[in-house]
C-alpha cells in the first residue's frame, strides 16, 4: 500500500498531482534516490512529448522574451545537490530565501538571547548564532504530519553543525521525549532527544553528521530516546 | 470512484520509520540514466545563460521557443495566454539558469518541465473558478495539426507519434488527458469515470512504456 508514494513519480512528472499530493511527493522526493531517478527519466520523456508539440511561435514574442530577460536579475547558482528541475520549487524555498530567512531568524534568536540572558548560556547562544549566520546555512523546514508547531533544521557545513529550531511545539507527554533522526543511506540514525520549553520553543545545536543527509525526521519516543525510531514520523524534511 | 484498488492510498499520516514502508530505504546515490549528452545545442546554450550570456539566451529561445509555446498553447488552449506564459517561462529560465545541472538532464527536459508546470498551474487556478461544463469541454481533443506541421522537427514528431501509437488505447488516452489536457489524475478519473487507482496505474505503466519505446527508437 504505502509503496504508493514511489508510484506517484510518473503522475508527478506529468504534473498530474493536485497540490496536497504534489507537496507530499516533493517532500518524499527530496530524500528518495529512486524517485529522483524516475522523475528525471519521466521528465525526459515528457520533454519529448512537449517537443512533438513544437510550433512556430508568434512573431514578436522573441523580442519580448529577450527584452524582459535583459532587465531581469539572475539568481545565484545552487549547490550541486539540489538541481533537477523537479525540485525547483523546493530549491527556491530552500536556498533563495535562505539569506533573508536566516537573517530574520537571527533577529528573532538575538532578541530571545537578549531577553533571556539569564536562562540561556552565552556560549550556547553564540553557537546557535554561528550556525545561523554562516554563509552556507541551509534551512530545511520539516513538514508536520498532523501536530501543530513549526520545526526547521538550519545546517551549515562550514560551521560543522546544525541547529534545530522549533516553535509552538506541543509537550511530548509524560515519560516521552522528542527524538530527531537523520535519514541516511543505512537508515535513520538518532541525532538526539529534545524537549521544547514551556512556551513550545526549541533552539538546539546538533553535531552535523559527516556523511550527506537525506533528510530529517522527528518522532516521539519513550523518555531517554530509542536507538531506532518506534513512533510515527511527526515532522519530516 | 475510489474503489479501493491496491494503490489508492497515498500516505497515511502515521507512517513509521522502522517498518518496510520507510521511504528512505532506497536512499543512495545513483547516476541519472536520463542524463543526456552535454553536447546538444540547447543544453550548451543554457549552460552559458547561467553566466548571464544574453546571446546564448537568444540561442536557447531559438532552440526551444517553439517547444515552449507549443506545449503551453496545447495545455491552456488560448493563444494570447500562451504568449504570456511563454514569456514567464523564459523569464524563469533566465533567472534560474544557475540551477540547471547538465549532468542531471537536458535543457529541453528542464525547460519543458517549467513550461508544463506553469501552464497546468494556470489552467487549474482558472478552472477553480470555472463551471464543470467548461472543464469537461477541455476533454475534447483539439490537436492542432495545422500549426504542428509548420515546423521542422518532423522526425521527432513522427517518432513520438509512433511511440504513442504503441501504447494501449487506455494508456494513451490517460497520458494525453493528463499531459496535454493538463488534468490531474483525479480529474482524469472523474472524466473517464474510472477508479483513481486505475488511472494512476495507467499513467505509470504508460509512461514507463513510452520511455522504453522512445529509448529504443533513439
Ligand atoms: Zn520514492
Amino acid at each position: 500500500m504505502s509503496d504508493d508514494l514511489h508510484h506517484l513519480a510518473a503522475a508527478y512528472a506529468l504534473d498530474a498531482l493536485e497540490p496536497d499530493e504534489r507537496a507530499r511527493f516533493e517532500a518524499h522526493l527530496a530524500a528518495c534516490a529512486d524517485c529522483t531517478a524516475d522523475v528525471a527519466e519521466f521528465h525526459h520523456t515528457a520533454g519529448e512529448l512537449a517537443g512533438a508539440e513544437a510550433v512556430e511561435p508568434p512573431a514578436g514574442l522573441r523580442e519580448q522574451v529577450l527584452a524582459r530577460a535583459a532587465d531581469a536579475p539572475q539568481e545565484p547558482a545552487m549547490p550541486a545537490a539540489d538541481s533537477p528541475p523537479s525540485l525547483a520549487g523546493r530549491a527556491a524555498r530552500r536556498t533563495f530565501p535562505v539569506l533573508v530567512a536566516a537573517v530574520a531568524l537571527l533577529a528573532v534568536l538575538a532578541m530571545g538571547v537578549v531577553t533571556r540572558t539569564a536562562l540561556v548560556d552565552r556560549d550556547r547562544a553564540s553557537d546557535l548564532l554561528a550556525v545561523l549566520a554562516a554563509p552556507d546555512v541551509e534551512l530545511v523546514p520539516l513538514d508536520g504530519a498532523g501536530p501543530p508547531g513549526d520545526v526547521r533544521v538550519a545546517w551549515s557545513p562550514s560551521a560543522g553543525a546544525s541547529v534545530l529550531i522549533g516553535s509552538d511545539l506541543p509537550a511530548p507527554g509524560d515519560d516521552r521525549t522528542y527524538e530527531l533522526w537523520v535519514l541516511a543511506d543505512d537508515g535513520p540514525r538518532s541525532a538526539g532527544v529534545f524537549e521544547p520549553d514551556d512556551d513550545g520553543r526549541l533552539e538546539r545545536r546538533l553535531a552535523l553528521p559527516a556523511d550527506p543527509v537525506g533528510g530529517w525526521g522527528i518522532t516521539i519516543e519513550p523518555a531517554g530516546g530509542s536507538p531506532q525510531p518506534t513512533g510515527d514520523i511527526l515532522y519530516l524534511g | 470512484m475510489n474503489a479501493g484498488t491496491s494503490d489508492d492510498v497515498v500516505m497515511a499520516p502515521g507512517r513509521t520509520l522502522t517498518n518496510d514502508v520507510n521511504p528512505f530505504r532506497h536512499l543512495r546515490s545513483v547516476p541519472d540514466p536520463a542524463a543526456p549528452s552535454r553536447t546538444d545545442a540547447a543544453t550548451a546554450h543554457l549552460v552559458r545563460v547561467a553566466s548571464g550570456d544574453q546571446d546564448a539566451f537568444a540561442g536557447l529561445y531559438d532552440e526551444l521557443g517553439g517547444l515552449v509555446f507549443g506545449i503551453v498553447e496545447r495545455v491552456v488552449r488560448n493563444r494570447a495566454l500562451a504568449e504570456e506564459i511563454t514569456q514567464e517561462v523564459f523569464l524563469d529560465v533566465w533567472r534560474l539558469a544557475g540551477r540547471f545541472d547538465p549532468d542531471r538532464g537536458s535543457a529541453r527536459s528542464w525547460v519543458a518541465t517549467m513550461a508544463h508546470r506553469r501552464s497546468v498551474d494556470r489552467v487549474r487556478s482558472e478552472e477553480a473558478s470555472r463551471s464543470r461544463d467548461d472543464r469537461v469541454g477541455r476533454l475534447e481533443p483539439t490537436h492542432t495539426e495545422e500549426v504542428a506541421d509548420q515546423v521542422g522537427d518532423h522526425l521527432d514528431r513522427e517518432r513520438v507519434r509512433q511511440a504513442l501509437d504503441r501504447l494501449t488505447l487506455a494508456q494513451r488516452q490517460t497520458i494525453e488527458l493528463a499531459y496535454f489536457g493538463g488534468h490531474s489524475y483525479r480529474q482524469v478519473a472523474v472524466l473517464l469515470d474510472m477508479p483513481e487507482g486505475t488511472v494512476k496505474t495507467r499513467i505509470r505503466d504508460g509512461l514507463i512504456r513510452l520511455r522504453d519505446i522512445l529509448g529504443t527508437m533513439s
